[in-house]
């Protein structure tokens, strides 16, 4: 994230050269945005390296029409992808615009032809775009078990169709855990493992249960450490998937205000070091 | 209607009921109750309250609806 907070807390990892990846959300800048100067050095001194990917927010690749808004996106990430090297590009599952609303937050889809369809075509289209390997991430939110089920092999069919790959959340896997009580490894074994190129870690939240039928939900807010459970699937997750290439820590930007938190972040990072150490030994 | 027509108008009502800030029970009791969405009743019928409340509450936080 290119804010002030986030330089802070990420400084001393790139002054000791920790950091192998960056990742940039692309599309940061398609509303005219600008981000600041040192983000960009850092972007093109990983782009010169080939150690930059690529992550997008606002395709919506699962919406039913295609919006002259998604053909503007889609031209503009083709630009920032002619500009700007990368070693692959990812989305999220879900559609965010639908009718009058533009942008959204991702939310899952009926997973049947007509989605399967759309989906498939603007994998496709995204590809295009990029010119280099594609891939979506999978998504936290579901409306019920029965989506949690089939997002794993919906989402395979939907990279299929692009040679893609899977960018396999982990807390996003969490939350799924812990919201519909299924076992981490039933729900691990649900999507293409062999495809997973990319994992994600982050923080998130707990809010109230509206319906009382469990404790609390669990959120992909990116706004807090790792926890445990997360760094637990993480080396779960590289037994079981043996083409990962890249590891990323999120957080959302302004989150970290307070030093604790930016040492905490670090310490986050140095703990996934440890973990990859540990299992790539 | 056609089956992509379906799918089009069933995402546009869920997006805009959940952007309409109504409780969690009456966005599933509108989508269950209109005959246009009748092949998307069983999948209706599975949404989880909580979840649906999440998403009216990410919806109330994030949607920014067209300017034409």
């Amino acid at each position: 994230m290119p804010t002030e907070d986030f330089r802070q807390a990420t400084d001393e990892l790139f002054q000791r050269n920790k950091v192998e990846t960056l990742e940039w959300s692309f599309d940061f800048g398609f509303s005219g945005a600008a981000a600041e100067p040192w983000c960009n050095d850092l972007l093109d001194k990983f782009s010169a390296a080939d150690s930059l990917t690529g992550h997008g927010v606002e395709l919506s690749p699962l919406s039913a029409t295609f919006s002259r808004r998604q053909r503007d996106w889609l031209a503009q990430a083709r630009e920032e992808f002619q500009n700007r090297r990368y070693r692959h590009a990812s989305e999220h599952f879900g559609f965010s615009e639908a009718g009058p609303i533009e942008k959204g937050a991702p939310l899952s889809v009926p997973m049947n032809e007509q989605s399967l369809h759309r989906g498939k075509e603007m994998m496709k289209r995204f590809a295009d775009a990029a010119q280099c390997p594609v891939g979506l991430e999978n998504l936290a939110f579901a409306f019920s078990l029965e989506d949690v089920k089939r997002q794993g092999d919906f989402i395979d069919q939907l990279i299929s169709e692009v040679d893609g790959f899977l960018l396999l959340d982990l807390h996003n896997i969490f939350c799924q855990v812990a919201n519909f009580n299924m076992p981490e490894l039933e729900l691990l074994n649900l999507y293409p493992l062999s495809k997973v190129r990319e994992l994600h870690l982050s923080g998130g939240s707990w809010s109230r249960s509206i319906s009382g039928r469990r404790l609390a939900v669990r959120r992909d807010t990116h706004d807090d450490a790792v926890p445990q459970e997360v760094f637990n699937l993480t080396a779960l997750a590289l037994k079981l998937c043996p083409n990962v290439e890249f590891v990323i820590l999120e957080r959302l930007g302004y989150t970290m205000m307070e030093p604790e938190q930016q040492q905490e972040f670090r310490d986050d990072f140095d703990t996934i070091r440890e973990i990859l150490d540990h299992c790539y030994v | 209607m056609s089956e992509d027509l379906k799918y089009s108008e069933f995402q546009n009502a869920l997006l805009g009921l959940l952007a309409s800030g109504l409780p969690e029970e009456t966005i599933i009791a509108t989508l269950k109750s209109d005959s246009r969405f009748d092949d998307y009743r069983d999948y209706v019928d599975q949404f989880d309250p909580d979840m649906v409340a999440v998403a009216s509450e990410l919806m109330g936080k994030w949607a920014r609806r067209k300017v034409d």
